[in-house]
């Protein structure tokens, strides 16, 4: 989360959590928040399936990063990396798993004159998107790729994203969460 | 008789197939059914209770905020933790922000291409389309420059050959009535609301922080702390932003949507005449204007039958049922189940997609058959509304009467398309009203230094039954919303939800009665089988969303091989 007014760029995480490789966007971009410190100017956010209702978080950002499950006939855990109009062609071709939230929340960008000067699209093939809330093994073995390669296209792209060091017992640091009562707020999502 | 199906509806949330019958150009009979299977209930078993409604917000891409506020209403009810005022206003706040928002996106983005054409407003005059504008209300973005401007953007839009939101549509249909202006109008205020509608949730970000899913829900209050002078917390300032926020959204209700809904409205009279349904409503009453279990809610709660608006009976949660005897679950003796007994063991037995036609002596949909007391309901803002109508609701009555005496009609087409679509304005209008008086309930309450947001003494399992059960109701934008808990030894046993498209949409019961998509169906008016456009109209004044059901779709939108017991 940047500090300073509206960001220059908004990785954004799209995906049902709740249908397994559905929503390996929203995990990438969990473990790209928990394992790297992000510079000023970007924003990293869970779009989870709103769709439109994300227009609020990425209208008049210049450029915006789609993290998303993409159907391709390739074999799961397939690197997918798009850029510019191919973006929108993808989603209006339904190659995202979540063409209809993307494909209204660009046509909503556009139609409103706020269409971002760069738009990228980066994900895996999914294997499952049935019921349940872990990734398959072939996307969960690509995951932690797809996060460095998010990484690098942020740092690519004129912004930062530092490595958080990890603790001693091999994870990274967690920031404790902004729990105003005290207690454990739901994990896992 | 011809037998027609449109699938997929579009222009909705999930997925929904209409089957139809039509002759002598009107439907004599349809089927509606969901084809998505929905699971949520198969999540959340075995979980912690109080983690259950970040799993529920994620069951739909739309309304998380619904399924949230319902599942922690159902963890609160089954432990006995009980929300201080603050925690009531913060979410009242929530609630009506998410009401007002999405009743604009689906007036101006799902519905209204179903009345408006957009290349007919291409062929406008902006000079005569400027002085409709400003003959109906004082909204200031109404000159003839600007209505070019629209019309120059629609076309740069439409030129690149991607119709976008604008496809999949029937243009030029006969059925489309209203003059270009008006269509140019109604145009220039969609592309108003695609602006309007990420303001008006700036409400959201002010309460529960810069995250699209809402963090501050809290089984027994809100985790959003409320102190007039603290930086980090809900203060004077936020208070102020809200106000500001609440006072725009307000303006644009009352200066651009009910203005143009009277305006369409007056162009489509005979759809009070179509789509009537079933004839029974329900609400379960919402917002609560005080903390005792039966403070007075400021929607109240209430069952209408047989459209009998003088006698609006008393509503007892114990009589809702649902069957399965047409949905794709296994049916061990075919009784209805109240949902604390509820089952969710899916079984299709439908035909292999692609597919022509559905079962539908048989089973047909993913969705299951919601009834009251043995009748299915209609829910949703035209309920809520007949309901508080029927109970005296003054400001309701004062609404309904003005939008009625504009139109010269009386209160029996309110059971209708059209009564849907003027509902949903007269509801928008009534919350967008009331949410600034609940923001200064909450400034006066933390004036006075009650800061208390959560009542934490249930939190610690220890201090819960062995066995307890629950139910959390909400009125979502949509309708009528249930979730009912059972937990044991500290976990979810078994859980269950009843949303509001399943008692809409839902197919027939074990005794043959039509859910409400289906009895609204009949009799609608066809011109022509290849453009069902009046079919959409009629399923579109309900507001489908059926995404609730947890999706088993792969992006080509086929049925995923056989959906797995787990």
């Amino acid at each position: 989360m940047t500090s300073e007014g509206v960001p220059r760029l908004c990785v954004l995480g799209l995906g049902n959590l709740l249908c397994r490789d559905d929503g390996l966007g929203v995990v990438a971009v969990q473990r790209l928040l928990a394992q790297y410190r992000l510079g000023p100017g970007v924003v990293a956010l869970d779009g989870g399936t709103l769709g439109m209702s994300l227009m609020s978080h990425v209208a008049d950002v210049p450029s915006l990063l789609l993290v998303d499950a993409v159907e391709l006939d390739e074999p799961p855990g397939t690197l997918v990396q798009l850029t510019g109009e191919n973006v929108a062609l993808a989603a209006a071709q339904r190659l995202s798993v979540h063409q209809v939230g993307v494909v209204d929340l660009l046509d909503g960008l556009r139609l409103t004159g706020r269409y971002p000067e760069s738009l990228h699209l980066m994900g895996l093939v999914p294997e499952t998107t049935q019921l349940g809330v872990d990734l398959s093994p072939a996307v969960e073995d690509r995951l932690p790729d797809l996060v460095h390669r998010v990484a690098e296209r942020i740092e690519a792209l004129g912004f930062t994203a530092v490595p958080i060091p990890l603790a001693p017992d091999g994870g990274h640091e967690v920031h404790a969460g902004s729990d105003p009562v005290g207690h454990h707020v739901a994990v896992g999502l | 008789m011809t037998h027609i199906v449109v699938d997929p509806v579009t222009r909705i949330e999930g997925h929904l197939r209409i089957e139809a019958e039509v002759e002598n150009g009107s439907v004599q009979n349809a089927w509606s059914s969901a084809t998505m299977f929905r699971g949520i209930e198969l999540i959340l078993r075995g979980r912690d209770p109080r983690d259950a409604w970040a799993f529920a917000q994620r069951i739909c891409g739309v309304c998380t905020t619904v399924h949230a506020i319902a599942s922690i209403r159902a963890v609160e009810d089954a432990i006995g933790a009980e929300p201080p005022p603050n925690a009531r206003l913060l979410r009242q706040i929530i609630m009506a922000t998410q009401m007002i928002q999405d009743h604009v996106v689906h007036f101006y983005h799902l519905h209204a291409l179903d009345w408006v054409d957009i290349v007919s407003a291409l062929s406008a005059d902006p000079a005569a389309t400027a002085r409709l504008a400003q003959s109906i209300s004082d909204w200031p973005l109404s000159s003839a420059v600007y209505f070019r401007g629209v019309q120059e953007r629609v076309q740069t839009f439409v030129d690149r050959g991607q119709l976008g939101p604008f496809g999949n549509a029937y243009w030029g249909h006969p059925s489309y009535r209203l003059p270009p202006e008006a269509n140019l109008l109604a145009v220039a205020h969609y592309l108003e609301a695609l602006d309007w509608q990420r303001e008006v949730v700036k409400i959201h970000a002010i309460l529960g922080g810069k995250n699209p899913h809402l963090q501050n829900f809290l089984v027994g209050g809100m985790a959003s702390p409320v102190d007039p002078n603290e930086q980090a917390s809900i203060n004077v300032g936020s208070i102020a932003q809200m106000k500001s926020l609440a006072a725009d959204a307000l303006e644009f209700v009352t200066k651009v949507y009910m203005p143009d809904l009277m305006a369409i409205a007056s162009f489509y009279t005979d759809w009070a005449a179509i789509g009537g349904g079933v004839g029974n409503y329900m609400s379960y009453g919402e917002y609560p204007e005080g903390e005792a279990p039966n403070a007075p809610m400021f929607l109240p709660s209430g069952i209408i039958r047989n459209r009998d608006l003088a006698n609006v009976l008393p509503l007892d949660p114990g009589l809702i049922t649902e069957s399965v005897t047409h949905s794709w679950y296994e049916d061990r003796d075919g009784a209805p189940l109240h949902p604390f007994q509820g089952e969710t063991n899916p079984s299709y037995t439908g035909p292999a997609p692609p597919y022509d036609r559905l079962d539908t002596e048989g089973k047909y949909s993913w969705l299951k058959s919601p009834r009251y007391d043995g009748a299915p309901m209609e829910v949703g803002p035209l309920a809520r509304m007949l309901v508080a109508y029927g109970r005296g609701h003054p400001r309701v009555q004062e609404l309904v009467g003005s939008v009625l005496s504009q139109l010269g009609v009386g209160p029996e087409v309110l059971f209708s398309t059209l009564g849907r679509v003027a509902a949903r304005g007269i509801e928008t209008q009534l919350l967008a009203e009331r949410l600034d008086g609940w923001i200064d309930e909450l400034a006066e309450n933390m004036g006075r230094g009650d800061l208390r947001i959560a009542d934490n003494s249930k939190w610690d399992p220890s201090s819960w039954p062995r066995e307890a059960t629950g139910a959390g109701m909400h009125e979502a934008p949509r309708g009528s919303l249930g979730h009912w808990v059972h937990i044991r030894d500290g976990s979810i046993a078994n859980y269950q939800c009843i949303v509001p498209s399943t008692w809409n949409a839902g197919p027939r019961d074990g005794q043959g009665q039509p859910g409400p998509y289906e009895a609204a169906l009949l009799g609608t008016p066809v011109a022509d089988l290849e453009q069902p456009i009046e079919i959409l109209r009629t399923v579109h004044s309900f507001d489908p969303c059926i995404a609730c059901g947890v999706h088993v779709l792969d992006g080509r939108g086929n049925l995923r091989a056989k959906v797995k017991v787990l």
